[in-house]
């Protein structure tokens, strides 16, 4: 259980989570500090659980199939990461790692089980909460492909790392990296 | 009503049972529709899931400066599109237009919120198809945007204007960039 007041940490469920649903949800996560360099979640390891950052700093890089890396946006407080592999259980696509001392809040799948079982209310806003919210990324990330598609009829002047960079932005932005 | 024959068949109501399925197909409206009839516009809000039980919808997007429309699905039978709005009034991110006389199940939020009350089961079972369906679609694009950053043409599929684009639509199963939130169909990938 979390001692940490998730409505400031969380504003993005305001909307759909009353008190008595983050006082619910704070039996159902726990605190877990990670230290400087620390990884929370390797590329390829199975992420059974979704997070949020509490406190500090954590640099994410996005691995390929073949290993190689690529560095996206750090992440900082309120993101989620892996926001619906409790439902969905899968393979992380990227590496995640504190940059300073810092603390997540972790819910694991068979936790998040539990809450449904003995909240489902509160279990089903934090679904659409959360089902929103990624909705919103998708919809941010098709616009900005879109915007771009549409305005810059791009020449290929900037070549292929600012193509990559592009869609890097893009991905930190349908993964919650970015801000 | 439709018969719960029809919804059974349906892979996105998979799950269900019979009394369950009975009672969505009570509440569900049945309409026919003409040919050009829009259900989703693009830049409004919506508020109604639909299923297609015959004919063909066109999904369509606005594009470029000059508001060309360009057509990024065609949808058939079994497949259902709006199925965020029942969840999420933000604007809609495609338009969805009859092709021909189509034949459509509705089911309108405050008739999904009515289900909340009636059956907790089915709503709920509803909301996770939708957070799952949405959940797929998110890693669907994200598989397919890192794939782009380790590829050596990220800046050629920058250039290539019909290949990538992310949109509350379903493509089908065939096509890069295929779905998202709005729309599920019987054949759509698992992941």
């Amino acid at each position: 259980m979390t001692n940490t007041d998730l409505k400031p940490v969380l504003p993005s469920l305001h909307e759909e989570m009353g008190n008595i649903d983050f006082a619910i949800m704070q039996q159902f996560i726990e605190d877990t500090t990670i230290a400087r360099g620390e990884a929370v979640i390797n590329a390829g390891d199975e992420m059974n659980f979704a997070f949020f950052i509490i406190k500090g700093k954590f640099a994410i890089h996005l691995i390929s199939d073949a290993g190689e890396k690529f560095e996206l946006s750090p992440a900082g407080p309120g993101k989620w990461i892996g926001q619906m592999f409790f439902l969905e259980p899968d393979n992380s696509s990227v590496t995640v790692s504190a940059l300073e001392d810092s603390i997540i809040g972790r819910m694991s799948k068979d936790a998040f089980d539990k809450m449904s079982s003995s909240y489902p209310a509160t279990a089903d806003k934090l679904l659409q909460s959360l089902s929103i919210e990624l909705s919103n990324r998708m919809r941010k990330a098709g616009k900005l492909l879109f915007k771009r598609f549409a305005w810059d009829q791009v020449d290929g002047a900037e070549g292929e790392d600012g193509a990559k960079h592009w869609f890097a932005k893009v991905y930190c932005e349908m993964n919650g990296f970015s801000g | 009503m439709t018969s719960i024959e029809f919804y059974k068949s349906v892979s996105g109501l998979a799950g269900l049972n019979d009394e369950q399925l009975g009672i969505l197909a009570g509440l569900a409206k049945v309409n026919d529709y003409e040919d050009g009839h829009i259900f989703i516009e693009e830049g409004h809000s919506g508020d109604t899931a639909f299923m297609l039980i015959e004919g063909e919808v066109s999904v369509t997007r606005i594009k470029g400066a000059e508001a060309r429309v360009k057509e990024i699905n065609r949808m058939g039978p079994k497949e259902m599109f709006g199925v965020i709005s029942l969840i999420d009034n933000r604007e809609r991110t495609a338009t969805c237009r009859a092709k021909g006389k189509v034949k459509v199940a509705e089911l309108d939020r405050s008739t999904f919120d009515q289900l909340r009350e009636q059956s907790s089961d089915i709503a709920r079972h509803i909301q996770r198809i939708i957070s799952r369906q949405i959940s797929r679609d998110h890693k669907f694009f994200s598989n397919e945007i890192r794939d782009v950053i380790f590829s050596n043409n990220a800046s050629d599929a920058l250039k290539n204007q019909d290949g990538l684009i992310i949109t509350d639509t379903y493509k089908g199963p065939d096509r890069r960039f295929a779905s998202s939130a709005e729309f599920s169909g019987p054949d759509r990938r698992a992941n």
